[in-house]
């Protein structure tokens, strides 16, 4: 007889929630015979995928990690010295253990939920605080995508407040001394504005002005090539133009140096990834932007701010929603939506860990190690171009010997940065040893006479290389949270205490409409800190990063058989940058063929406000395309719009299924509607985790979509970032993919970076390219059919207690359905923010709130949820259906109830007055299973107009946490 | 109400068009001027206390003085009496 062997642990039977059992019982409650006929119920046939994806045979867990390990081996990590807005830290193994590698802190959504949001919250206002401190501009956001996207955001901000801002015909002016990726950046996002960029030398307009009237200018600090420069002189001729400054600050160098504030810069930006975050070959790193309070109501990104809960009790919340994209869209500050809060999180924990003094500590060392080099260099005689410099240097020579120098560098592994034929940059960090520095040395030359030059030798005779009216007075991170948790214990004991007041994955089922919140699986997150991924820098030489361009290559290739499009660009990081990207993508097209009038930008009224964000961004003219009353795109509307600007019509955004979760039938007919009026398709990926291995956005005619990584392709949503957004674009538009100033990439006609790194924040890469490898295309298809069977089976329990808003054809939804709550106002005095808050007494966190429609709400299970949960989380929907007819029917008060009081915190429940015509166990304990597990809410519910109108977005004084 | 944003003495305002807007903690809305005219007073408190809106809206919160150009305007106005029973038609 011979010997069966059973098949080996298979991932999708791990990713994916209900087992067979489940899914057969509830194909029995939706009246379906079987999986695939429930499916053709959902999707209409005329766009189904005629034959299986294409993909690679689906991997193990265990056979995944080892082809990671086999990849991870074609990296080779020399020493970079390479700088460029890059320098290599050292992440506290405290803080990488218990935040970054952390589900319970990698899990969360953005913290819309203030009162489940406490813990990342305090985190994000001690980032702010720690920027507001070291910029010494007060006002800092929540972080933006990078330094290159942050400029470009303040040179925005300044066409709107710049005192001479309503004058036409101003310029932008940037310092030649910026990062050169930074500068491309900016110039990619000033042409469709049609603002006029000149990049010059600062010095030459101190002496003679400018030719040209200005409203904004942009400086480094210190520049890009290392030098040192007293800006006090330039802002002031800036200032006296009626322009602006903004200034991107090195956040190190700011330990020593005078800030940006006191020398007279209006905003301050950068990148917060050498606190404690790693390279990542260009990413995930958290920007930074920061300015004066006059400035607040136009900062872009979001805002951390301090305001009360119901019983009076310090609370942190996120504040002036109102300038952001998801109420303001076309108007908006920004067309940012996620950003990079788990980065800022680590980067602030790192301000928390080492304080002000230890920072200092590492900026002095770092610094000193620069000036020794320097030093020795010279005692070489060897010529270094500035006197005065914080952590990098610029050589100079022949180009002979800069050929002999790189070369030297590369046998011994490492990497110098290359500024021109005649120039060699090179950067010190954290990591560099004494060590590091006489081998450099060694690059140089031989030793001079006299012997080896040693560190400690050349020490005693170096001085120190800021000048004096650069040296830092100013004090900083005086705030106790920056003094208190120095030793790993109360570090690690503060880091669990922030963790405890979140809600996460690790509780349960977070079932955001258009999130998909997935698992994010451990073998997908595990190599990320792995040191041959995360150490690399993204300005390596390419031929040293093999094994991250196989990835590249691998998932380029799933991507573009999973959405039908064969050019795709890993450039941008978030969806709101995939959007931008793919607009810019599609107006280039539209120039290159002699119809560059073409301005207008087709969407409908149901669309993600980032959509109408990113089309003004783009240059575009919104115009609102109404949907019927099934939720659909209104076609006789569309017809008529179209036809109406069909001379300037540039492209459609359309989201697909629709944000209201349903497959429009008409998806091919609204497709050629937008291509006979001269328009192309640009079509919204974020609901992709309906479509997966059913149907592809290329088959029924979009030319360009983005894919949210950190949606369908579980890159954790890190509690507001990171996320990833990558476009596919049809053959007509490969050519105009963005490229990079530093690194050959995208199309031959490309548009500009809209990135400053050339491949987005590479190393999350990682977790989509694993998860697909490991599914495989029956399990990455299985995954979209139970997505949407779950979304099914939770809009047919819950449709009698809450009308499930809209339906396909056959009554069907997609991977989501919308709860209509409308009603409940007038028959209960119900709200949806009151069931919302409800929820958190029953351990949930609430589905979306009034998108796409007001006062509805918008449940994704997604495919990960078992059986179990989903009833779990019905159970508590129909427990508190039951609470407000109780008020209905008058058995309880309409003002003083279980909703309107929730959440309920565990101080309110155990006070000794209780005034509530209702026990504190119904509060508390509303469902057996909040019997077994509580997640206590930490506060009451926000007053949110208190934090809005009197704003305070930094550490409150450590007395307001103690009432 | 969060914020309040007015126009500054002596701006024109058109009927019908934007003269400015209102923010709560969800939502933004522009602000309709009923008449065409001068911009001659406006109520500056409102910037430190917008809850006047909510609290007083036809003493303390009260917005900007019109001087009217085109007086004839007011004709097809609304006075409250007015404007509570055309809200009374669209709820039914």
């Amino acid at each position: 007889m011979s010997i069966k062997l059973p098949s080996p642990d298979s991932f999708s039977d791990r990713h994916i929630g209900p087992d067979e059992h489940d899914v057969a019982a509830m194909l029995d409650v939706l009246g379906a015979p079987s999986l695939d006929a429930f499916i053709d119920q959902v999707v209409p046939t005329g766009i189904r995928a005629q034959r299986l994806l294409s993909l690679p045979a689906a991997l193990t867990e265990h056979d995944l990690l080892a082809e990671c390990r086999r990849l991870a081996d074609k990296n080779q990590v020399f020493r970079s010295f390479i700088g460029l807005g890059y320098s290599d830290c050292i992440t506290p193994p405290v803080i990488q253990r218990n935040v970054l590698e952390n589900p319970g802190w990698y899990t969360q959504y953005t913290p819309y939920q203030a009162e489940i949001s406490q813990g990342r919250l305090e985190a994000l206002l001690n980032f702010q605080t720690m920027i507001g401190d070291l910029t010494g501009l007060p006002i800092a956001n929540a972080s933006l995508l990078d330094e290159g996207t942050a400029a470009a955001e303040a040179m925005h901000m300044f066409s709107a407040v710049a005192p001479t801002a309503e004058e036409p015909g101003r310029a932008f002016w940037i310092s030649s001394a910026c990062h050169p990726q930074t500068i491309e950046v900016v110039k990619t996002r000033a042409e469709p504005l049609g603002i006029d960029v000149i990049v010059g030398d600062h010095q030459a307009i101190e002496q003679r002005g400018f030719d040209r009237p200005i409203f904004g200018a942009l400086l480094q600090y210190p520049a890009s090539d290392g030098a040192l420069y007293d800006y006090r002189a330039f802002i002031e001729r800036v200032h006296g133009a009626g322009a602006l400054v903004v200034m991107a600050a090195d956040l190190l160098a700011l330990a020593v140096l005078t800030p940006p504030g006191e020398l007279g810069a209006d905003v301050a930006i950068g990148s917060a990834q050498r606190f404690g975050v790693p390279l990542g070959y260009g990413g995930p790193h958290a920007a930074y932007f920061a300015t004066r309070p006059d400035y607040v109501r136009k900062l872009p990104g979001r805002l951390i701010g301090v305001s009360q809960d119901v019983h009076g009790h310090t609370a942190l919340r996120m504040a002036l929603q109102t300038r952001e994209q998801h109420i303001r869209r076309e108007k908006a500050t920004s067309n940012i939506c996620t950003a990079q809060v788990l980065l800022a999180v680590i980067a602030g924990m790192f301000g928390v860990y080492h304080g002000p003094g230890g920072l200092r500590k590492i900026a002095v060392r770092v610094a000193g190690l620069t000036a020794i080099l320097a030093r020795g260099l010279a005692r070489m005689g060897i010529s270094v171009r500035h006197p005065h410099f914080f952590d990098t240097i610029a050589v100079e020579g022949t180009a002979d010997q800069i050929a002999a120098w790189r070369a030297g560098a590369e046998a011994r592994r490492m990497n110098l940065r290359r500024i021109d034929e005649r120039t060699i940059g090179i950067s010190l960090d954290e990591t560099t040893s004494p060590q590091d520095v006489e081998d450099i040395w060694a690059v140089f030359g031989p030793t001079p006479v006299g012997g080896a030059l040693t560190v400690a030798a050349v020490a005693a005779d170096t001085d120190r290389a800021w000048p004096a009216a650069l040296d830092r007075k100013s004090a900083y991170l005086s705030h106790p949270v920056f003094n208190t948790h120095h030793s790993e214990t109360e570090m690690l004991r503060y880091i669990k205490k922030l963790e405890a007041r979140d809600l996460s994955l690790t509780h349960s089922m977070i079932p955001l409409g258009s999130c998909t919140m997935k698992l994010n699986a451990t073998a997908e997150m595990l190599p990320i800190t792995w040191t041959q991924w995360s150490r690399m820098h993204p300005f390596a030489p390419v031929a040293q990063a093999a094994g991250y361009h196989q990835v590249f290559a691998q998932l380029e290739s799933a991507l573009a058989e999973i959405t039908g499009f064969t050019g795709i660009s890993l450039q941008p990081n978030a969806g709101s940058q995939g959007e931008y990207a793919g607009l810019l993508v599609i107006r280039k097209f539209h120039q290159t063929r002699g119809q560059g009038a073409r301005d207008v930008c087709l969407i409908p009224s149901s669309a993600h406000g980032t959509n109408p964000a990113s089309a003004a961004m783009a240059g575009y003219r919104v115009i609102v395309v109404a949907c019927d009353d099934a939720g659909n795109v209104d076609l006789a509307d569309l017809e008529s719009k179209a036809r109406e600007h069909r001379d300037r019509l540039a492209a459609l955004m359309i989201t697909y299924p629709s944000t209201h979760g349903v497959f429009e039938e008409e998806i091919r007919r609204i497709c050629d509607i937008t291509h006979e009026h001269g328009g192309q398709v640009y079509m919204d990926g974020a609901n992709m985790n309906a479509q997966v291995g059913l149907c592809r956005p290329a088959d029924f005619g979009a030319d360009v979509c983005h894919l949210n990584l950190h949606k369908t392709f579980c890159i954790p949503h890190g509690g507001g970032g990171p996320g990833m957004g990558p476009i596919g674009v049809a053959p007509h538009l490969a050519a105009f993919l963005p490229r990079h100033p530093v690194v050959e990439t995208g199309g031959a006609q490309g548009i500009g970076p809209i990135s400053a790194a050339p491949w987005g924040s590479a190393s999350i890469l990682l977790i989509s390219w694993a998860y697909i490898l490991m599914m495989g295309s029956d399990g990455l298809t299985r995954a979209t059919k139970i997505a949407i069977l779950n979304a099914n089976y939770i809009a047919r329990r819950l449709g009698a207690h809450y009308p499930v808003f809209y339906t396909g054809k056959r009554g069907r939804v997609a991977h989501e359905c919308i709860l209509d709550m409308r009603h409940l106002k007038k028959l209960a005095g119900i709200e949806v923010e009151d069931i919302a808050k409800r929820l958190m007494d029953y351990g949930y966190h609430a589905p979306t709130m009034s998108f796409p429609i007001p006062s509805t709400m918008m449940v994704e299970p997604t495919e990960s949820e078992s059986r179990a949960e989903l009833d779990h989380f019905c159970d508590a929907m129909i427990a508190i259906r039951g609470e407000i007819s109780a008020i209905e029917a008058g058995v309880m008060s309409r003002e003083d109830n279980v909703l309107k009081n929730a959440p309920h915190t565990a101080a309110a429940v155990t006070a000794s007055a209780w005034t509530h015509p209702y026990p504190r166990q119904q509060a508390a304990f509303p469902s057996p299973a909040t019997r077994e597990h509580k997640f206590w809410p930490p506060v009451g519910r926000l007053n949110n107009v208190l934090g809005d109108r009197k704003l305070f977005c930094a550490c409150p004084p450590i007395e307001s946490y103690q009432t | 109400m969060t914020q309040v944003d007015l126009p500054k003495e002596g701006e024109t305002v058109k009927q019908g068009e934007i003269f400015g807007s209102v923010e709560s903690v969800k939502a933004v809305s522009d602000l309709f001027a009923p008449l065409s005219g001068k911009v001659s007073k406006v109520n500056s408190p409102l910037a430190d206390s917008p809850e006047y809106v909510n609290e007083e809206p036809y003493e303390e919160g009260w917005m900007i003085q019109i001087e009217m150009t085109k007086p004839d305007e007011a004709k097809d106005l609304m006075d409250a009496e007015a404007y509570q029973e055309f809200l009374k038609e669209t709820a039914e």
